[in-house]
């Protein structure tokens, strides 16, 4: 009779103890959609390289003093390039091999994008009552004899207000989908005004046709 | 049996309504700056697009406030064309962005010299733009309310209470005369209560909601779309 009641009070409480414990760690596979970018296209074919260390790209917290977190970015930042690169550019086409593009893709530029540096930040640690994200990303960008152009770096801000009745999961979720979406507009307003870039372009432009 | 209609009971219910529900008080200044001394209309067929900025580095203007201006501002009885914040921002992407977007109506102008953005903004037949910047924020926080975790379930027992403080600002720029027309600022303050007897019972002041219904029925009565409504600074208190 006592293990019977032992048993009920058990079922009550570890459900509660499971939801407590699950607050300690969390693990978010970063979701949302883009919208195409109202900008000026330019009349090239752009190669696309997504490196692995990109397209899956996972940050995994290791510092002790801050909660066991898994921020998987990767597909999500693949989903931004991919929706901003065809509003930029005449064409787009992926390119698999960066070494290898002037034989196999009839490409006038290379362009390959990694991921430098990850940073987060939660109300706890701040005492300010937002989750915060930065993304640091280097871009390489080839002429298709594999030359390289231009390589720079791109950061990103975003920022998701710690409201009542939200995860922790959704709001860095939210935080990331701003980030991203300050990469995208940040890299379709300013990719022209990388010097490397400009100089290419005014050459490209003096050339006859 | 016919069932018989008690007086108190309905009494009774009321009076828990109206005591579950914390005070408010709101306040609410506008300005007019017109360069001509014109007052801002609304033409029939013409939009409205309210918009948060984003910019602020300890704060953010919150998508429901936005969207809440924006639902009581086309709430009476003469419907206003108000554009969703997302579908504009996102339609004008990347322009509008926490990082990109104008600052200062001049700034606006300047982009527009982009035909294919100046394009984007005409299919909304926007007439006027609303800015608003501002939060809602916990200024202070007392009491204690504690809960125990029992065979019988969870029990609190205590008594908390917290003041939050809505302080927003709407910038109108008028998209035809490429010039700012107006500013509405509105605050709120209230005490939320949670008297804790076994159960929690949260009473909680409106803030936000009172905040947004007095600046959207503000901007009603700046661009005249209620005409019998005064049209001067107003000081409301609930």
């Amino acid at each position: 009779m006592k293990l019977k009641t032992l048993l009920k009070s058990l079922g009550k409480i570890l459900p509660v103890l499971a939801i407590v414990l699950s607050g300690c760690s969390s693990q978010v596979e970063v979701q949302g959609s883009f919208p195409t970018p109202v900008v000026g296209q330019l009349p090239y074919t752009l190669g696309i390289h997504y490196p692995q260390s990109f397209s899956n790209y996972t940050y995994i917290e290791n510092n002790k003093d801050r909660a066991s977190r898994t921020i998987g970015i990767g597909s999500a930042q693949v989903n931004l390039f991919s929706t901003v690169l065809p509003s930029m550019f005449k064409k787009v086409i992926p390119v698999s091999d960066i070494n290898n593009v002037a034989t196999t893709q009839p490409v006038d530029l290379v362009l390959t994008v990694d991921v430098d540096d990850f940073q987060y930040t939660v109300p706890k640690e701040t005492r300010v009552d937002m989750y915060e994200v930065w993304i640091k990303f280097n871009l390489r960008l080839f002429d298709p004899q594999g030359q390289l152009i231009a390589d720079w770096l791109l950061t990103a801000y975003g920022k998701s207000p710690d409201e009542l009745m939200q995860s922790e999961s959704e709001a860095i979720n939210q935080a990331m989908i701003v980030a991203l979406r300050d990469a995208g507009a940040s890299f379709s307003l300013s990719f022209n005004q990388v010097p490397e870039i400009r100089q290419w372009l005014e050459n490209q432009s003096s050339q006859p046709i | 049996m016919k069932r018989q209609f008690k007086p108190w009971c309905a009494l009774f219910i009321t009076c828990l309504a109206v005591l579950m529900q914390g005070c408010t008080t709101v306040t609410i200044d506008q300005s007019r700056m017109t360069t001509d001394g014109s007052k801002s209309e609304l033409i029939d067929g013409k939009s409205i697009v309210v918009v948060g900025r984003r910019s602020g580095s300890e704060y953010e203007t919150e998508e429901e406030l936005v969207s809440c201006i924006g639902s009581v501002l086309d709430s009476g009885q003469t419907k206003v064309n108000v554009i969703p914040e997302t579908t504009f921002v996102d339609k004008l992407y990347p322009w509008f962005e926490p990082r990109t977007a104008p600052m200062r109506v001049g700034d606006l102008f300047r982009l527009l010299e982009y035909q294919e953005l100046s394009d984007a903004i005409d299919e909304f037949n926007v007439q006027y733009l609303v800015w608003v910047d501002g939060s809602t924020q916990t200024t202070n926080k007392s009491g204690q309310i504690t809960c125990a975790l029992g065979v019988t379930g969870v029990s609190c027992f205590g008594f908390g209470s917290w003041d939050k403080k809505a302080n927003y600002e709407a910038t109108i720029w008028d998209y035809n005369k490429k010039e700012m027309v107006g500013k509405i600022n509105g605050t709120a303050d209230g005490t939320s209560y949670m008297p804790a007897i076994v159960v929690p019972i949260p009473i909680i002041a409106p803030v936000q909601g009172d905040v947004c219904k007095a600046i959207g029925l503000q901007l009603r009565s700046f661009f005249n779309v209620d005409k019998a409504q005064p049209d001067n600074q107003a000081k409301n208190s609930t």
